[in-house]
């Protein structure tokens, strides 16, 4: 009978001093390291690749533009010559005009015929031009929601680092008791572990008692 | 067909024109037509960028918002922690009155 009360004592302060230092512990841990230093690496992973994500947009658009210049320099050449050719094609016939009326109409004809393909290469350039701008618009686009992504992170990696009021309040009272959370944390394995054992060593003599 | 391969066909014609010696409008028109062919072709290399209109970037107005609102959880918890540094700082002093000596 002493034997099994001695145990019941040893259990009941046992559980006891098992459950205030859980609750310290449990108030104390706060947000744990690892949790603090993945959203840190995230912060610092999504600046990275924002920053490699307007590199690569960059040069995207120097590639853009520079098939843009290609392309206006094509469409002059293209202009250049179609002028070429109606100028020549219309030689012959002003040549062969046999009064200025009819001089007039070709080289009326002739005129008209540059300024149509000339119109079209402007509106070819154009249209290119704003195909170009609604990439980097794009861009922008991409960059700008980008950013509000990274800065809602930077704001909940804020709130994640921050020492929270019970952390603070646990940090207090374990320097008033004159322990360290660390170990806080292995008392409570250690109780945990040695209520295992008077656990077993209770059943083990309620077994013997048994008749 | 893809307009290139237009533009070579045409090409090839023009030039089987001009190797018999033709000279007529219809070898103007179809110049002309190649030239228009030439100018859509510039256009063509940018046509791929039409399809940005149906590339849509997320909505992130919400997160805005919300980062606001984590903002002044952040402000509470600071406040929470200065009121809990002074509790603290009050009690020692109390119980050390109480002639409990408390670590530094």
């Amino acid at each position: 009978m002493e034997k099994q009360g001695l145990v019941h004592a040893s259990r009941a302060k046992a559980a006891q001093s098992l459950s205030v230092l859980a609750l310290l512990c449990t108030l104390g841990c706060g947000t744990p390291m690892a949790v603090k230093h993945l959203s840190a690496e995230q912060v610092k992973v999504q600046n990275s690749y924002l920053g490699a994500l307007k590199a690569y947009f960059k040069v995207i658009e120097e590639f853009a533009d520079a098939q843009l210049k290609a392309s206006n320099f094509r469409l002059d050449d293209i202009a250049k010559k179609a002028a070429q050719d109606e100028t020549n094609e219309a030689l012959k016939p002003v040549a062969a005009a046999q009064d200025d009326a009819s001089r007039r109409k070709i080289l009326g004809d002739l005129a008209n015929n540059v300024q149509d393909t000339g119109t079209a290469v402007v509106e070819q350039k154009h249209t290119n031009a704003e195909l170009v701008a609604k990439l980097k618009a794009k861009h922008k686009e991409m960059l700008e929601a980008y950013q509000n992504i990274l800065d809602a992170q930077q704001k909940l990696d804020d709130y994640i680092q921050l020492e929270k009021a019970d952390e603070v309040l646990v940090n207090q009272l374990v320097g008033v008791v004159g322990v360290n959370k660390d170990r806080i944390t292995q008392s409570v394995t250690d109780i945990a572990n040695i209520e295992g054992q008077i656990e077993k060593a209770f059943k083990a003599g309620v077994v013997e008692q048994a008749p | 067909m893809t307009l290139q391969e237009i533009l070579d066909t045409l090409q090839n014609t023009m030039q089987q024109l001009e190797d018999a010696g033709v000279n007529d409008t219809n070898k103007h028109d179809l110049r002309r037509v190649i030239t228009r062919l030439k100018i859509a072709l510039e256009g063509a290399i940018f046509d791929p960028l039409r399809e940005l209109d149906s590339v849509q970037v997320p909505d992130t107005s919400q997160l805005k918002a919300l980062a606001v609102q984590v903002q002044q959880e952040i402000d509470n918890e600071k406040a929470r922690v200065a009121l809990v540094q002074k509790l603290v700082a009050v009690s020692k002093k109390v119980i050390r009155a109480a002639g409990v000596p408390l670590p530094v």
